[in-house]
Order: C-alpha cells, then sequence, then structure tokens
C-alpha cells in the first residue's frame, strides 16, 4: 500500500508541513546545496558560509523555490539580474532587497513596486525600509516570503512509519467493519431469509462502489493539491464516519427511546449533519493540513448554514423546527426507562393540543395562498 | 393542465366517484358506442319512456357559474317540489352557493333549455340536500309529488332515475329498488340502476312517478351499485325550509352546525356500542361491532413467511360532503406482529419500521391546520404502550378537528400490535373521549 502516508514532510518553524517543490528552477537551485539540508537541530552551523535560506512559498502552500544567502544584499523580483527570480505577475522587477545591517539586523527595502509588500496586517510602500527577525513571512505579490537564520530552531526529525502493516490492518479493518454494519442493518431490514442473501450481495458492491467514488474525488483533490493521491487515508476517513454516523444516531434514538426524550429522535438529523461535517473536515485536512483553522472554521459555518436553513424553511412553512412530528425508533420494551403512564394522565396531558392548534389557527400557514376569512 | 370538469369530479363526492372513472366516463360518452348484447335496448322500456315523458316538465339541470366569467363550474340535476319553485338537489351540487356566494351564482335549465336564476333556501350537509327557489317565480309549475311513507318499497320494485348526466342532455335510467344500505349511518337506498355524474340531485320515481329518493352516489367497482337519498329526508327539508328566506352570505356556521351535530350522533353510536374484543396471540384488540363498521382483515400476508402479521381495517359508513371536504368519519385499523424467529433487536426494526410509515398532516392547507401531536409511554392494564395522538384543526369549520391516535405495544420482544384509529371532524371532547375509549380497548391477557 503506497499511499501518501509515507511521503516526506518537511516542517516549516511554526510547525506547518509544507511540500517541497518537485521539480523545476526550485529543485534546480536546491541541488547544489544539499548540505543545507543535512543540518539538524539548529542552524547554527555556518561552516560553509550560508547566511540563510530564503524560501517562496505559494498560497497553497507549496513552497515554489528557494535561495541559500550567501551574501547580502539580497535582490528579489521578477528581472533576471535579481538574485531571486519569482514568476509572479503581481512581483514587481526589482520588488525588494534584503540586506544584514552592521548592528546584525535584517533590514528590508521596498524597491519600485505599485503592490508593495505585506508583513502581518502592515503593508509597506515603496521606498519603505524595515527590520525584520524572520518570525514572520512576508507577502509580496501572491507569494510568501520566509526567512531562515543560522541559529533559529528547527522541527525534529518525523520517524518514517515503521509499521506499514499496521496501516494496512487498520484499513482492512475499517473496511470490513462498515461491510459488517451494512449487512447488519440490511439484516434488520430483511425479512426473509432469502431476499437477505440478495440483498446483502448489492449491498457488498454499492458499498465498494461507493466509497471508492467518495475516496476517489477526494484522492483526485489531493493529488491536484498536494501531489499525492493519499487514496486509503480517505478511505479511512470514510469508513470512520460511516461507522460514527450510525453509532452517534442509533445512540440518539436510543436515548430518546429510553427517556421518552422525542426531541432527541425529532432533530436526529442535526446529528448525522454534524458528523457528516466532521467527516468532510477530515478530509480537508488531508488535502491542506497547513489551513486546519480556516477549513474547521469554513465547514463549521456551512454546516450552521444549512442547519439553520433547514429548520428555518421548516419552520416557516410548517411552524416546527422538525417534520418529524412523533418518535417512530422503538427498541426492545426491556430498554424502557421512562415510566408509561395511565390513559387518563395521557389523556389530560393530550388537552394542551387545543391551544396549540388554537395558535396555529390564529396565524394561517404561509402555504394557505387564498385563505379566506369567512363570516 | 386545466381539469376541464373541475366539478364533475365533485359530484357524487359524498361517496365514491372518481376523477378516473369520470373523466373515462366522459371520453365514452363522446363517441357513440353501439349495444351490447342489447342490454341497452332494454333499459329504455315503455315503462322508462312514460316516466320520462310524465317528468320531464319537472325535471332541470342545475348549475353553478362563476359571477365574473360566467363559466359552468359545475352541474347537477334537480326537480320541482312545488309549484312556486323550489327545486331540491343535492347539497354537493349547490355546496358552492352555500360556501363561496361571492363567486358563484345558481342556474337552472329546465328540459326547454331556458335557464333562469335560483337561489338557495336551505341544505341538509348530513343527508346531501339542498333547497333552491326560483329567483323569478313566474307562472306555477308543474312538481314531482313524494310517495307516502305508508306505501313501502318492495325489494326489487322498478325505479327510474333521472338527470342529466355528464351535461350530455336528459336522461332516465331504469333500475330497482334492493333495500337500504347495509351499516350505512344514515339510511341509504341501495338503486341497481347506472347513476351518472350530472345526475347527482335529480329524483328517482317509481311507477306511479312519485318520487322516491334523490341520486346521489355510485360504487366505481362495482357495476350499477348506485345509492339514493330516501325522499323522507327531501320532504322534511320542503316542510322545514319552504318559506325560508335565501342564503346569501357565507354559511360555514351551519354547515358547522349541522357537522357538530353529526359528529355528536356519530361519537355517541361509536362509544355506545362495545367493541368487538378480537384477540391476537395474548392481545385484545379494539374492533367495532359488524353492526356499526365495515370490518376487512387478512389472516396472513402471504409476502411475510418470517413471521405473522394480521391487518384489520374498519370504517364507519358516516362521511358526509361538506363542500371541497368529505368528513365525519371514523376508521380503524390495526396490524398484530408475532415473530418468535427474529431476536428482540430485529423485531424491533421491523415494528419501527412499520410505526413510522404512518402518513399524518405536517403540512397545513387552506382547510386544516398542520398537525399537533402528543406522545407517551402508556400503561394499559400493566401493558406498556407507546401513543401518539395528533390532531389538526378545520380553520372554517371552528370547533371541528381530525384527530388520530397511533398506538403499539411494548410488552413482548417480539411480538406486538399496533393500532390507529382517525376521527374526521369531531369536537376536540369528543376527540378526546374517542382516543380514551379506543385506547381502553386494548389489553394484554397473556400468552397462549
Amino acid at each position: 500500500m503506497s499511499d501518501g502516508d509515507t511521503q516526506m514532510m518537511e516542517l516549516d518553524p511554526a510547525g506547518e508541513p509544507v511540500r517541497t517543490a518537485p521539480a523545476g528552477l526550485a529543485a534546480a537551485q536546491t541541488a547544489g546545496d544539499a548540505d543545507a539540508g543535512r543540518r539538524h537541530g539548529e542552524e547554527g552551523g555556518n561552516g560553509s558560509g550560508l547566511l540563510g535560506l530564503l524560501e517562496v512559498i505559494d498560497r497553497s502552500g507549496v513552497m515554489v523555490t528557494r535561495l541559500p544567502v550567501t551574501h547580502w544584499p539580497v535582490t528579489i523580483g521578477r528581472a533576471l539580474s535579481a538574485d531571486l527570480v519569482l514568476d509572479d505577475a503581481h512581483v514587481a522587477a526589482e520588488h525588494l532587497r534584503i540586506e544584514a545591517t552592521l548592528e546584525g539586523a535584517i533590514r528590508v527595502s521596498v524597491l519600485d513596486t505599485i503592490n508593495g509588500v505585506r508583513r502581518g496586517r502592515r503593508a509597506y510602500q515603496r521606498d519603505e525600509q524595515f527590520d525584520w527577525d524572520a518570525q514572520d513571512d512576508l507577502g509580496l505579490g501572491r507569494l510568501r516570503l520566509r526567512l531562515r537564520l543560522p541559529g533559529m530552531p528547527i522541527a525534529a526529525e518525523q520517524a518514517l512509519p515503521r509499521s506499514p502493516w499496521r496501516v494496512i490492518g487498520l484499513t482492512l479493518a475499517l473496511l470490513l467493519a462498515v461491510l459488517a454494519l451494512s449487512l447488519l442493518q440490511a439484516w434488520f431490514r430483511a425479512t426473509e431469509p432469502a431476499k437477505f442473501a440478495q440483498a446483502a450481495l448489492s449491498l457488498a458492491g454499492m458499498l465498494v462502489a461507493g466509497l471508492g467514488v467518495w475516496a476517489g474525488l477526494w484522492s483526485l483533490a489531493t493529488k491536484l493539491f498536494t501531489g499525492h493521491p493519499q487514496f486509503w487515508r480517505h478511505v479511512r476517513i470514510a469508513c470512520t464516519f460511516s461507522l460514527l454516523e450510525p453509532l452517534v444516531t442509533g445512540s440518539a434514538y436510543l436515548l430518546a427511546f429510553s427517556f421518552s426524550w422525542e426531541s432527541l429522535a425529532r432533530f436526529n438529523f442535526l446529528f448525522s449533519a454534524l458528523v457528516f461535517a466532521a467527516g468532510v473536515i477530515m478530509h480537508l485536512l488531508v488535502i491542506a493540513p497547513q489551513r486546519r483553522r480556516t477549513l474547521i472554521g469554513m465547514v463549521a459555518g456551512i454546516t450552521l448554514l444549512g442547519m439553520v436553513a433547514t429548520m428555518g424553511t421548516t419552520w416557516l412553512q410548517n411552524q416546527r423546527a422538525s417534520n418529524q412530528l412523533y418518535l417512530s425508533a422503538l427498541f426492545p420494551p426491556g430498554w424502557r426507562v421512562a415510566p408509561a403512564v395511565p390513559v387518563d394522565q395521557f389523556m389530560l396531558e393530550a388537552g394542551s393540543i387545543r391551544q396549540r392548534l388554537e395558535q396555529r389557527l390564529k396565524n394561517p400557514d404561509d402555504d394557505t395562498p387564498g385563505d379566506e376569512e369567512e363570516d | 393542465m386545466i381539469d376541464p370538469f373541475p366539478r364533475l369530479r365533485r359530484i357524487s363526492a359524498g361517496l365514491l366517484l372518481g376523477l378516473g372513472a369520470t373523466l373515462a366516463l366522459a371520453q365514452e360518452a363522446a363517441k357513440p358506442v353501439p349495444p351490447r348484447n342489447g342490454q341497452e335496448a332494454v333499459q329504455v322500456s315503455r315503462d322508462a319512456q312514460r316516466a320520462y315523458e310524465s317528468s320531464r316538465d319537472k325535471l332541470v339541470q342545475i348549475r353553478t357559474l362563476l359571477r365574473n366569467t360566467n363559466t359552468q363550474s359545475s352541474v347537477g340535476s334537480g326537480f320541482f317540489v312545488s309549484r312556486d319553485g323550489l327545486i331540491i338537489t343535492n347539497f354537493h351540487v349547490a355546496s358552492q352557493l352555500a360556501l363561496e356566494p361571492d363567486r358563484y351564482r345558481g342556474v337552472y335549465v329546465p328540459v326547454d333549455g331556458k335557464q333562469a336564476d335560483v337561489e338557495l333556501l336551505a341544505f341538509d350537509v348530513l343527508h346531501d340536500l339542498a333547497l333552491l327557489r326560483v329567483k323569478d317565480a313566474g307562472p306555477e309549475r308543474p312538481a314531482l309529488a313524494f310517495r307516502g311513507p305508508d306505501a313501502a318499497l318492495q325489494r326489487g320494485e322498478r325505479l327510474y332515475s333521472l338527470g342529466n348526466p355528464l351535461d350530455i342532455g336528459f336522461a332516465v335510467t331504469e333500475g330497482t329498488f334492493n333495500g337500504l344500505v347495509q351499516r350505512s349511518f344514515y339510511p341509504r337506498i341501495f338503486f341497481g340502476g347506472a347513476i351518472n355524474p350530472g345526475m347527482s340531485g335529480g329524483p328517482v320515481i317509481d311507477e306511479a312517478g312519485q318520487v322516491i329518493g334523490v341520486n346521489v352516489s355510485k360504487r366505481l367497482d362495482g357495476e350499477l351499485v348506485s345509492f339514493l337519498v330516501p325522499a323522507e329526508f327531501a320532504q322534511a327539508l320542503l316542510t322545514r325550509a319552504a318559506s325560508a328566506s335565501a342564503l346569501t352570505r357565507k354559511a360555514h356556521a351551519e354547515v358547522t352546525r349541522q357537522l357538530i351535530e353529526h359528529q355528536n350522533q356519530v361519537t355517541q353510536r361509536f362509544i355506545g356500542t362495545p367493541f368487538k374484543a378480537q384477540r391476537h396471540g395474548g392481545y385484545s384488540v379494539p374492533v367495532p361491532d359488524d353492526a356499526l363498521a365495515r370490518c376487512w382483515g387478512r389472516a396472513r400476508d402471504p409476502d411475510f413467511k418470517a413471521f405473522d402479521l394480521e391487518r384489520t381495517n374498519c370504517q364507519l359508513d358516516s362521511q358526509v360532503f361538506a363542500g371541497e371536504i368529505t368528513t365525519g368519519f371514523i376508521r380503524v385499523r390495526y396490524e398484530a406482529y408475532d415473530a418468535p424467529k427474529f431476536s428482540a433487536l430485529r423485531f424491533a426494526r421491523m415494528y419501527s419500521d412499520s410505526m413510522a410509515n404512518e402518513q399524518f398532516a405536517v403540512r397545513g392547507n387552506s382547510r386544516m391546520t398542520a398537525a399537533e401531536c402528543s406522545e407517551r409511554f402508556i400503561d394499559r392494564a400493566g401493558m406498556a404502550m407507546r401513543a401518539v395522538v395528533c390532531m389538526n384543526a378545520y380553520r372554517k369549520f371552528h370547533g371541528l378537528y381530525n384527530v388520530s391516535v397511533l398506538v403499539g405495544s411494548l410488552n413482548r420482544p417480539t411480538q406486538g400490535v399496533q393500532g390507529r384509529l382517525d376521527a374526521h371532524g369531531v369536537s376536540f371532547e369528543n376527540a378526546l373521549a374517542l382516543v380514551a375509549y379506543y385506547l381502553n380497548g386494548f389489553k394484554w391477557e397473556g400468552a397462549r
């Protein structure tokens, strides 16, 4: 199983993994600097005369190019005369210059550019200068510039997966668990053994096809953005959440039945939506792990919006937040905890319906155009 | 696409006419069909000719027209019952005049085709009758007489139904008297003859030309199975309202009053007639008595071999047409499950599916509110059950509701009964009384 789990990842100083550029100019530039990558722990050694390493990263977190700095100043821009040549239409011919001051600071001078340079929330315009402690990335055009200096801490070495069989075993176990759960559900639904045999075969086929398509689409997106499909990783995520969803909703139904908490059954679709959203987040994090907060916020926002829109539409149509009128999920009698009340008490409670219906009569439903007043 | 016969569909809606059959009849009528086996030739007998000739000048077609455009909205039949222009027809023919007088007006068309306005004087929703009066009194008209109560009808007696079927032209059909309909909440005559849409409200006369009933409906699933309102109710309406003023405003209040009277009678009779306890395994299930409701059951569904499933559906034949809706009936049904080969969880899954596939009015409309429900675990003489009661309120008939109660036993891991009662057009108090009466009918009598 050769999925993307074992690919080489490089951690930036902030601990965010970024993918190294696979080919092209950056590779050519880094080829002569193999010894720079052999340093570990702390970038204190400077035996080769390396003053720093400039890394250029695009918006998706992929490193576009890098420049080992052996002298100051260094100019960056699109012109071939620049020390670091960038291929971005929003970068000036000579966009900025970086140099070391006598005091040992790193100074950035913004050159002849209309877009300037961004540092955090601050934008620097043409002819401005500032000292750069290399803790933040600089923004120029649609790219980010990162500087690694001697003495800056680097992330510890990541171990290669030692036992790929564990990953294979986990994947197989998840697949089998999903299959078993689906067959169990089919068994519960089938009222005839012969029908179950038919249903089981088609179910297994549909399951494999469904998982394949779902994970395949995510793999496609992952391949597009990161270069590695990570198909089996997406399969594991899909399996995990396929198992989680019935577990969560089933538990909610069980609680609803046992304790007569009907609302849990009525709004069970919200639990399904939350589990689904969590699954989508996990898939997305495989594609863009460096954008964790953004992705979680985005999916959470969309999910919340969807829930509100669904319940809002139902409310506007029917003056209720859920269209499930009553609890229909029944479990074995012994699993009931809520007490059973005498018929008289039930009828007494049912008397409250009158007031609710009166309220509905006062507020004509929205789906009653042409409803007329009567004499 | 606009339905070309929107009101034809409603004609005889008081019972069982449906769209498919109505349109099929209309299309059939458009193309002359040769007689089969001489049947039609037999029906047009000399007696029928005589009956038609003696009644044709007392027979009218009733039309309701849209006030704005004068286009026809519904058609039915009627007949003069007094020389000063009183006409009897069905309520379902004239219901738009009662409930939407601002939008509709009524006209009558006699055999000579000279159309004139009519006004609504009174109606009897329970027996589906209406009394109309010609607006411009004019000269005295010949009228049909009712057959007296002293001359009882004999089974097999020849009768003639008159009317204007499908707005084609006046017609007479011959049939026989077959007694009263069994289990009908109100008396209905079982007429062994053909009635078609458009003939609703037309008279049915005997050999002497006296009215014995009024065309009202027919069964779609049978041949020549038609129903008449006995003449005594038309006579009573005539006596009660002959000198009444015309109804010019919306008559929802009067319809409601009559529906309340109806539902009181239905509820009292339903609760006053003890249930016939039907046993399934250890369960005793409430089923209406044979004399009260018509029940259909299936002992063992052949589609399901892994478990026993028995179903019974019962309905009180008490529905009344109240303009756009049919209401006033009670329906009871249950399903009994026994699956000893199933595990408790598997049974629970199947039992839940059965509980879930029930239909309730989730959405409201211009006639009804959406449903409001109440649910609980209830204890019926030591047997735990899940019960849910849902109700909808009528928007235009204040104080009337539809109620449904769904109940499922929860005392055995692989056995159970689920029941449902629906009562349409009942007061809130009667709704709760019916539900309580129904729930108290369930009992666990121990495993056999």
